[in-house]
């Protein structure tokens, strides 16, 4: 009797379990696998799929053609210049609807922007405002103001004094910041100087508007620090109301995102899909098992270990699904172009001679045809090919080993002699151990110094690689927007990302010229003359090969976009994709 | 019982407490900065200002401040709009912990108790075969498969599963979930060692009690060897498995992380592993805690269990 109540009670758990647990999801029109998604709050976009989900969800004053990385417009119509380059007015055009209906006006860009200038809203891509007269003032004050209600005294003191601020800030940031209304679809937008790619920025995803009156409600001030933060759940399909192509229905944390088509969207009839759900697997092959089962329409970007294998059959006429594209992003070696090195020790590759002989001592097509097996595009310059439109790339220094050791001869160690050890530093895993051996192993050949290998873990990596702990470090660099100073900001001398410790007043002068050049080609031809200096007479890196995706996908179902068509998926090396203009046929 | 029972519940918040203050400590001593963000690093003003939001800059405010949040007492006393609030993830900041665990728990719970029902079964039945045919062929294979069930990682049972169910013979949808189907693979893989553990405890149980002699009376008087052993042997038999399945029920729900990864299953394994890598204070505190109240409900669930299949069997709190 007892066993049997057991039993009983038993079944009666795993059923209620087994009711309650939901059934497999519909399928989307368009189904596609994320590893990570840190936010859907656009304007705090960092990670690339973070930003590619943004656009299909806001729409900036312009936008881009996917397939040629123009600017065209967006919620903007049209937009002026003024004759001394410096304002940009903006048109905006009655039909931008947001995802409940209201219609999209200069007071949500305005509120967006405002909201993206407050520190405790902290967006990474902050600095995409500096450029706007005021921006970097208005940023003080919020600082300044934080400073000085921190040193008040009692909490009724500080937050009386941080309410008062909030009650002010809107105030202050239309006073400093030249950003200016003139009705519902007019705006104004005045830059500290002239900056040819302007457009570029306003139609990437930190200028995306939100909506004014929703989000304004997402902002308080907290009793905790003081500082004015924007609610982070906001983020949720009841709450977010969006102007792209899409709307969100639904987010599972680290599960799934699904997207329905915005109606309201202003060019809905281009939409493609209707629906779209993005399956969160963080393991690469459950991805490409996920895919080869039918589950996934593309598997975008694999990064399965047998990628190489998956390149060698696409090569060989095998596998008709295989795509491989050049990405907007460069493998480096970095040099340290300190004097010294952190310890204090004298740095090995501190004269450029030395630098030089290694740089041409690098068979780039042995790499990738032998060692990474992905056939990349070798490279010698920095900014990747056909990537930029108007800017012509550079010749950097070519493999000639020959040429290396005179070089080194001439730096004062024939054949090597007497050069202390080289060590080069890389984070371990993703094959980066076997590219810094055959490289070693190349400079042991060419050269006849000796190298030592130095693998560690990524996190320590970073560290070394911020703070000039290295001799050669290994690098990457993807471009942010389709500028060449994207790429060649990172060598000035107060750049964040200059990782290298160079110092060189010739290089700063040559950026800050281009700079003060608004004329397009006279610009790119100086950022160029910048790019060839930097590469081949101060050597702070060594190019290797320009980035490669690779994505699974039928092109029997899934379209492949071009100039012409303008829809399908782009394979333009910038890798943003705009869901909307895909085609998928099942 | 129910003085047990209330025992129970009554040290629930004790243990809690300390385990709390266990994880505190050890996220507190972990070195990195669970707010550091990579390139450019804001002013001083606004990173204090940041780690004040959080409580980060004073551990003994984080202490308490956290735990009368997390335990409803902010909430009892009308400080909080409500009660048990883990707080945001740091690393997910358009997340609470709460809706993290909300998400995820059920399914764990779903997975875990399949899984210990496959094993369960698996065992019993395995045990009390090798038991009964002692040192035959049955036995060996017996032996052998809980041998292998225990040897044999998780991730080599998942794949290879994997691959002929799904990619092979494309019985079940790979990186889905929901519906039944999805469950039973991931499950199967989670209740392997399990069941291995189930199975030895049993057969060594059934051997014991068959060799007693209120077995060899049964049988004099005649019982049949169904009864004998179904009956009467395994009611003591299962004695032991049964305290045995109140952990294995709270290990199994904790998820396995590779499993869950393996079948893409979103359940909680994952939080265990990526909150501790991102050092995400407030969703390492949240699992930790969750999953010591669940190991501590199923250990009580196994007590009682225990006195209701046994009513000699005395228990006190």
């Amino acid at each position: 009797m007892r066993t049997k109540l057991a039993l009983l009670i038993l079944l009666a758990v795993f059923g209620v379990v087994w009711v309650f647990g939901e059934s497999a999801p519909e399928r989307a029109d368009l189904t596609l696998h994320f590893p990570a998604l840190e936010t859907l709050d656009g304007q705090r976009a960092t990670a690339s799929f973070d930003v590619r989900v943004s656009y299909a969800l806001f729409e900036g004053l312009l936008a881009f053609n996917p397939y040629t990385f123009e600017v065209i417009p967006g919620v903007a119509e049209s937009y002026t210049v003024s004759p001394d380059n410096l304002t940009y007015t903006f048109t905006l055009r009655k039909n931008a609807r947001w995802s409940n209906g209201d219609p999209v006006t200069t007071a949500d860009f305005l509120e967006a922007w405002y909201q993206a200038h407050l520190p405790g809203v902290a967006m990474k891509y902050q600095e995409f405002f500096y450029h706007i007269k005021g921006s970097k003032k208005f940023i003080e004050w919020c600082n300044r103001t934080t400073k000085a209600i921190n040193e008040l005294e009692s909490h009724e003191e500080k937050w009386q004094a941080a309410n008062e601020r909030y009650d002010q800030s809107r105030e202050k940031f239309a006073e400093i910041v030249a950003v200016e209304a003139d009705g519902p679809y007019k705006m104004s937008v005045t830059l500290e100087r002239p900056l040819p790619y302007f457009v570029h920025l306003v139609a990437s995803w930190p200028y995306f508007p939100l909506h004014a009156r929703a989000i304004r409600k997402e902002l308080n001030v907290s009793p905790d620090n003081y500082m004015i933060l924007r609610n982070w759940t906001w983020t949720r399909p009841d709450t977010m109301i969006t102007n792209g192509p899409y709307k969100l229905a639904k987010w599972r944390f680290k599960r799934d995102v699904l997207l329905t088509k915005n109606a309201y969207f202003w060019k809905a009839d281009l939409v493609g899909p209707q629906t779209i759900r993005f399956v969160h697997i963080t393991q690469n092959n459950t991805a490409y098992y996920a895919y080869e089962q039918g589950q996934l329409d593309i598997c975008y970007e694999t990064v399965v270990e047998f990628r190489p294998e998956l390149v060698e059959k696409a090569r060989e006429g095998k596998r008709k699904d295989v795509h491989e594209i050049s990405s907007f992003g460069t493998y480096f070696y970095g040099f340290n172009c300190r004097p010294k090195l952190a310890d204090g020790s004298p740095n090995p590759v501190a004269d450029p001679r030395i630098r030089k002989a290694l740089a041409m001592s690098v068979d780039r097509k042995e790499l990738v045809e032998n060692v990474t097996r992905m056939y990349q595009r070798p490279t010698t310059c920095f900014i990747p090919h056909q990537s930029i439109h108007g800017y012509e790339n550079v010749e950097g220094l070519k493999y000639d080993p020959q040429a290396a050791r005179q070089v080194l001869a001439e730096a004062g160690y024939p054949d090597g002699k007497g050069l202390p050890v080289i060590e080069i530093f890389y984070n371990t895993g993703q094959g980066h151990e076997l590219q810094a051996q055959a490289i070693a192993a190349m400079w042991e050949k060419h050269l006849g110094i000796s190298v030592s290998l130095k693998g560690q873990e990524w996190k320590v990596f970073q560290e070394t690689r911020n703070s000039g702990k290295f001799v050669v470090c290994r690098h990457g660099w993807f471009g942010d927007y389709v500028d060449p100073t994207t790429f060649l900001d990172m060598f000035k001398q107060d750049s964040g990302m200059n990782d290298f410790g160079l110092k060189d007043p010739k290089y700063d002068a040559l950026m800050e010229k281009a700079a003060a050049t608004y004329d397009p080609a006279q610009r790119m031809a100086i950022l160029q003359e910048a790019e060839r200096y930097v590469l081949n007479e101060v050597v702070a890196i060594l190019p290797l090969y320009e980035y490669k995706v690779v994505h699974l996908f039928d092109p029997e179902k899934l379209k492949i976009g071009t100039p012409e068509s303008q829809t399908g998926m782009s394979f333009h090396p910038r890798n943003l994709q705009m869901f909307y203009l895909w085609r998928v046929k099942r | 019982m129910l003085r047990l029972i209330f025992w129970r519940l009554v040290q629930l918040p004790f243990l809690l407490l300390v385990i709390y203050t266990i994880t505190f400590l050890l996220v507190w001593v972990v070195p990195g900065d669970p707010l550091a963000v990579e390139g450019r690093r804001p002013p001083e003003e606004v990173v204090l200002a940041m780690k004040r939001q959080y409580n980060l800059d004073n551990p003994v405010r984080f202490y308490f401040s956290y735990l009368g949040e997390a335990s409803g007492v902010n909430y009892l006393i009308g400080q909080s709009d409500r009660p048990f609030n883990f707080g945001s993830s740091m690393m997910y900041k358009d997340q609470t912990v709460n809706d993290i665990l909300a998400g995820s728990m059920p399914i764990s719970v779903q997975l875990g108790l399949t899984a210990i029902l496959i094993a369960t079964v698996i065992g019993v039945v395995l045990g009390v075969a090798g038991a009964v045919y002692r040192g035959g062929v049955l036995d060996w294979a017996t032996l052998s498969v809980a041998l292998i069930g225990i040897s044999l990682p998780s991730f080599v049972v998942a794949t290879v599963l994997l691959v002929l169910f799904a990619l092979s013979w494309k019985v079940v949808a790979i990186g889905q979930w929901g519906g039944l189907g999805n469950l039973i693979l991931p499950a199967v893989s989670l209740s392997l060692p399990f069941a291995a553990y189930i199975a030895r405890l049993t057969r060594l149980g059934m051997l014991d009690v068959l060799n007693s002699d209120f077995i060899r009376t049964a049988r004099a008087k005649g019982l049949s060897q169904r009864k004998v052993v179904l009956k009467h042997a395994m009611k003591v038999a299962f004695l032991p498995v049964l305290s045995y399945l109140g952990p294995a029920t709270a290990m199994a729900m904790a998820g396995s992380f590779v499993v869950e990864q393996v079948f893409n299953v979103p359940g909680m394994g994952v939080h265990f592993v990526s909150a501790v890598q991102n050092k995400d204070i407030m969703l390492i505190i949240g699992v930790v805690v969750v999953f010591a109240t669940m190991l501590i409900l199923f250990n009580m669930l196994v007590d009682i269990a225990y006195a209701f299949v046994d009513p000699r069997i005395e228990v006190d709190g």
